[in-house]
């Protein structure tokens, strides 16, 4: 036989073989049984959740064994488009999913679409019909996600920044703790600089893209004013943030290249032993547990202040994910029981073990099992938690913060200019947002 | 009778006295095919390919460009045509203006850089001989690396407080650079890791023209008694510039369109030094959530793109590129 004859053979062979694949492939796709909900006198409530920690076969495995006519089926959209795709499918005749969740602050715009329900008298018969249940949630869940007086969502859990320190360096240098006000921070700042001249006492993140989290959490632990998502950086409150980050820099208390550092930047320096205090989420904790360095005798948490220690009073914002209920939902009623579920604490605690973030429930906060997860998630910070308020937000929020981060820039390169001038040059520059 | 007449082959006649006229090939009609005998038959056979090249690639491009014609007044609100108010709107931004120029100089600052680096590297591979082959393959490594991972690569590297560069400055002696907070520094740097995640391709481009020089020109050349220097330039280079034509077009593409380098290392800062188009785009879709603008932004970088890449067959059509 010819090589020609024998390579024309196999090509044919090879042919044959992929289509009996792609056939097979077809014949195994039609198999499929159509999920006839009637047929069964089952309900399926579908949803898109933003993140896989909300996700787990776990966190709804219990609800569905309470309610065996439900089952639940999500799906993890976590590239932050859940309403673009929502809006894509609404105009093109697709079905939506029962349930969404999203950013708390994008609830705005899923209400003017007309894409969620308001869920104020399922909210009212769960109050009715289980207060002692009810009691656990805090009120936040229910006031966050309230836009003209209706309540659009669920927010059950939440993150929020606090400052993670170095023990033994804290010892060292004698700061006392908790730190109570933003001077006192700049006080331990300067003692653990003279203590340690080669360190970074406060590893900031200010890379472009990163968010301004960091200034924003100042702003607000001070009482600067918000409308919507923009602060009032004439204020006196934000004025006096300008400048404690001004002296930082100074006083050599923050990195020299902040400006080029993210959250990678700001851990790792701190973990490797450079930096002496790193801001950063609650549950980020998680990320700086390595070997060698270990919590409880080289690192701790302990809260933001919610005072200048010059006259201005804030508080600490918390920023949430919603659960909603769409206006495609076919079985709202199925839907409320899912949404309702996850404010309790058989959800929220294994949310928490998936990697997600402290829940808004009296209970599930309290739970044991958190505790062994989140040693670092102590007394003082879980109190600091409970009485954290919403973060300030607007659909705008993405454009204030590109703002807020030439702000952040300049203030963390030391550029020679006063907090009033920075003020001048860009609140002009936020107001006109909200024009 | 002109001298270009005097020298052509005169034609058969047709018997009649007149000058057969030479039959103008119609495309795909032969005589003698099944082929010839329909005109439409190698369109049909084309439009497979066609339609797949169409629907793969051609409609999200003209989805692209159409949508940019459309605005949604707040984020959740119908589309509505707008025709070219997102372009008005972008043009009217300082900061539009001022990315286009970032924009500019990151891509010439990479096509100098690259182009340079990839000659010289090709030059020296082609030199290679024996078991120094093997450099010629791992040369394409960087094109392996994702270029995010390069990005973080570079960000640890550059890092001014702990990067392995300023450690190796001051091991001689010298003050570290604040290579990514200073805001000429942080262009040097984005066009030096986007060099770096391009430079392949330009190596194995330049590389294969090389080994497909005839070597008697240059044996002639250096008969001749022309240096290494006239050898180069007026017999290498020229015979190089198609492959030379193909890696500015490709790195052009590539430095125009891409994001993922300069979104790790920088994030387009330090106040907004290195804030390219791609990275203007990248925000106004997904910080500023106006997609249909960010859309236009697209638009523009493929227009940008199509007249770079005309120019360039334009300028080395002269040395035999053909487009």
């Amino acid at each position: 036989m010819s090589t020609t004859t024998t390579t024309i053979g196999r090509w044919r062979a090879a042919s044959r073989l992929a289509i009996s694949a792609a056939a097979f492939s077809l014949l195994l796709t039609g198999c499929t049984p159509p999920s006839d909900d009637a047929a069964d006198g089952k309900t399926t409530v579908t949803a898109w959740v933003s993140r896989t920690w909300s996700n787990s076969a776990d966190n709804f495995a219990a609800f569905m064994q309470e309610h065996p006519d439900i089952i639940v089926e999500t799906e993890v959209i976590d590239t932050d488009d859940i309403l673009e795709r929502l809006l894509r499918a609404a105009d093109a005749g697709q079905p939506l999913p029962d349930i969404i969740q999203d950013d708390t602050f994008v609830l705005e715009a899923f209400n003017d679409a007309g894409l969620v329900i308001p869920l104020d008298d399922y909210v009212a018969e769960f109050e009715a019909e289980d207060p002692d249940e009810f009691a656990k949630v805090l009120p936040i869940v229910w006031e966050e996600p309230t836009i003209d007086g209706q309540i659009l969502g669920v927010a059950n859990a939440a993150n929020m920044d606090v400052l993670y320190y170095n023990v033994p360096w804290f010892e060292e240098a004698g700061v006392a703790l908790p730190i109570e006000t933003y001077e006192d921070l700049y006080d331990a700042a300067v003692a653990l600089k003279a203590t340690r001249p080669d360190s970074i006492p406060f590893s900031i993140q200010a890379v472009a893209g990163d968010g301004v989290t960091g200034l924003k959490t100042g702003m607000i632990g001070v009482g600067t004013p918000f409308d919507g998502a923009t602060p009032d950086l004439q204020s006196s409150g934000a004025q006096y943030i300008i400048d404690f980050y001004q002296r930082m820099y100074e006083a050599g208390a923050l990195p020299s290249e902040a400006i080029a550092w993210g959250e990678a930047e700001a851990r790792g320096a701190f973990i490797s032993g450079a930096g002496m205090i790193v801001d950063g989420f609650t549950a980020a904790g998680d990320y700086l547990s390595v070997d060698g360095f270990d919590f409880g005798d080289d690192w701790a948490q302990t809260l933001n202040p919610i005072q200048s220690g010059t006259g201005d009073d804030g508080a600490r914002p918390s920023s949430s994910r919603s659960w909603s209920i769409t206006t495609g939902s076919a079985n709202p009623d199925a839907a409320w029981e899912v949404l309702k579920y996850t404010t309790s604490t058989d959800f929220l605690v294994p949310q928490v073990l998936q990697g997600g973030v402290p829940p808004r429930n009296s209970e599930a906060i309290s739970d044991p099992a958190v505790a062994e997860y989140w040693p670092f998630f102590s007394e003082e910070v879980k109190e600091g938690y409970l009485s954290s308020v919403s973060g300030p937000s607007a659909l705008n929020a993405g454009d204030v913060e590109t703002i807020l981060e030439q702000l952040w820039g300049e203030i963390v390169t030391g550029v020679d200019i006063t907090p009033q001038e920075l003020a001048d040059k860009y609140q002009p520059q936020l107001d006109a947002l909200n024009s | 009778m002109s001298a270009t007449s005097a020298v052509t082959k005169p034609l058969k006649t047709n018997g009649l006295g007149r000058t057969a006229k030479p039959r103008k090939p119609t495309p795909g009609v032969s005589d003698s095919s099944a082929i010839g005998r329909n005109k439409w038959l190698p369109y049909l056979f084309s439009a497979p390919s066609i339609i797949f090249v169409s629907v793969i690639l051609a409609y999200p491009v003209v989805w692209g460009i159409v949508q940019s014609l459309f605005r949604r007044e707040k984020l959740a609100s119908p589309l509505e045509f707008v025709g070219f108010e997102n372009y008005l709107v972008l043009f009217s931004k300082p900061t539009f203006w001022d990315s286009l120029s970032k924009t500019g100089i990151f891509v010439f600052g990479c096509l100098i850089l690259g182009t340079a680096l990839g000659l010289i590297f090709a030059f020296a591979l082609n030199r290679t001989l024996g078991a120094l082959r093997f450099l010629r393959a791992v040369t394409i490594a960087p094109y392996i690396v994702s270029s995010v991972a390069a990005a973080v690569m570079f960000r640890i590297f550059f890092n001014g407080d702990f990067g392995t560069l300023n450690r190796v400055i001051q091991f001689f002696g010298f003050d570290g650079l604040p290579w990514l907070s200073n805001t000429t520094l942080a262009m040097i740097v984005v066009i030096v890791a986007q060099v770096w995640t391009d430079l392949p391709l330009t190596i194995l481009l330049v590389l294969a023209g090389l080994q497909a020089i005839d070597k008697s020109y240059l044996e002639a050349a250096l008969v001749d008694g022309a240096s290494s220097f006239q050898r180069a330039r007026l017999i290498t280079l020229p015979l190089l510039s198609p492959q030379i034509a193909m890696s500015i077009i490709w790195q052009s593409y590539s430095t125009l369109t891409g994001i993922g380098v300069v979104l790790a290392l920088t994030g387009g800062g330090p106040l907004r030094a290195t804030q390219i188009l791609p990275i203007e785009m990248y925000n106004t879709a997904f910080v500023s959530l106006q997609q249909n603008e960010a859309l236009a932004i697209g638009t523009i970088i493929l227009i940008l793109n199509s007249l770079l890449t005309l120019i360039y067959l334009r300028l080395s059509s002269g040395y035999g590129v053909e487009d």
